[in-house]
């Protein structure tokens, strides 16, 4: 799915599909490419980050379920940052609906 | 908490208290470092995240390995290329590696 | 000496080992079942992920403010403390004067942490630090 897509979405301001070392593949929206950047390399750290926590709990649950992890939102009072897989966008709170875009997400993080 | 006294730890730069939510409460830098108050208050909030994870990693090791001795924790320590944060309960310390003693730095932080 | 069995031969180190970064691979010396071991590699991993991702964040704010590379860290528990130097982990009991000797023996030998964290957790144990892990 092109990130385009996900950008016509209500609230989604920036979208950006990253590489494991934290490169930018593709990025639409306005947002500064220094800020992309940042985006990208937050967005990729803090993948490992969840995907170590989601380990953590299988490991001390027991629990199926945990891992392999999927995602991360953030929520702030008026913007929210959220991941699906190797994709990151930012969403304005007042306009997006967060289950649609974390489909979409999903979605396109599958392709 | 005596900040000033923090700073009389080896190599100590910088001494610290902060919320449970981890805000930089109060602080005392050395003159002549580079750490600012705002760049303190990014690292209180990563100690807090740092405490709880490690709390959870040593109540689940507890759990499911039997093995005591890690809880109640006492404290958390970054070590970075030339300096490291230790802290415990709600007070920090950044000292510098070369002089760093991190024993006497757990204890103090842990007395005051 | 190799690391582990020079911090093994100190009186108070309970175990100490290596671990890779999926917490996949590991080895170890001392009083861990293979399953401990196991665990505490993914522990280990965990710690460094997040440290080094905090360490990252600020740099991007405070350039060089002397905490890029991280080198390790230590959870310092009640009776028992857990500490890391690059790949290496040790679990020592609380004794005087161990914590400092322990760091102290681990920064020596295992030198300082250069800024690819992928190529250093590898770096021992092999593997591809290029392959994507999802």
């Amino acid at each position: 799915m092109s990130l385009r897509k996900i950008l016509v979405l209500d609230g989604v301001t920036a979208v950006c599909r990253f590489r494991d070392d934290g490169v930018i593949m593709e990025a639409e929206g306005m947002l500064p490419p220094e800020l992309m950047d940042r985006l990208a390399k937050f967005a990729q750290w803090y993948r490992r980050m969840v995907s170590s926590n989601t380990d953590l709990l299988s490991l001390f649950s027991q629990m199926r379920g945990w891992s392999p992890s999927q995602g991360w939102i953030v929520q702030g009072v008026g913007m929210t940052v959220c991941s699906v897989g190797n994709t990151v966008c930012l969403v304005d709170n007042a306009q997006g609906s967060l289950n649609q875009i974390m489909q979409a997400l999903g979605e396109a993080a599958h392709e | 908490m005596d900040l000033q006294k923090m700073m009389d730890l080896p190599g100590a730069m910088a001494a610290f208290t902060y919320t449970d939510k981890g805000d930089l409460q109060s602080h005392v830098l050395r003159e002549g470092t580079e750490l600012t108050p705002q760049v303190l208050d990014l690292l209180t909030h990563s100690c807090v995240a740092n405490l709880a994870i490690a709390c959870m990693e040593a109540r689940g090791w507890e759990m499911v390995t039997g093995q005591g001795g890690f809880q109640p924790l006492k404290g958390f320590s970054v070590v970075g290329l030339e300096w490291s944060v230790v802290v415990s309960g709600n007070c920090g310390v950044v000292v510098k590696n070369r002089d760093a003693d991190y024993e006497a730095t757990f204890t103090a932080l842990q007395a005051a | 000496m190799h690391i582990v069995k020079q911090l093994m031969a100190i009186p108070g180190v309970i175990a100490a080992g290596e671990f890779a970064y999926r917490g996949d691979r590991f080895s170890y010396e001392g009083a861990l079942t293979d399953e401990f071991a196991r665990m505490a590699s993914i522990l280990c991993r965990a710690n460094t992920l997040s440290v080094n991702m905090e360490s990252e964040i600020f740099d991007s704010f405070a350039e060089n403010c002397g905490c890029r590379p991280v080198q390790g860290w230590i959870v310092h528990g009640a009776n028992v403390t857990v500490c890391a130097v690059g790949n290496y982990f040790a679990f020592i009991e609380n004794r005087e004067e161990l914590l400092n000797d322990v760091m102290t023996i681990m920064r020596a030998k295992v030198g300082d942490i250069q800024d690819d964290l992928l190529a250093n957790l590898y770096a021992r144990l092999g593997g591809d630090t290029k392959e994507a892990l999802y």
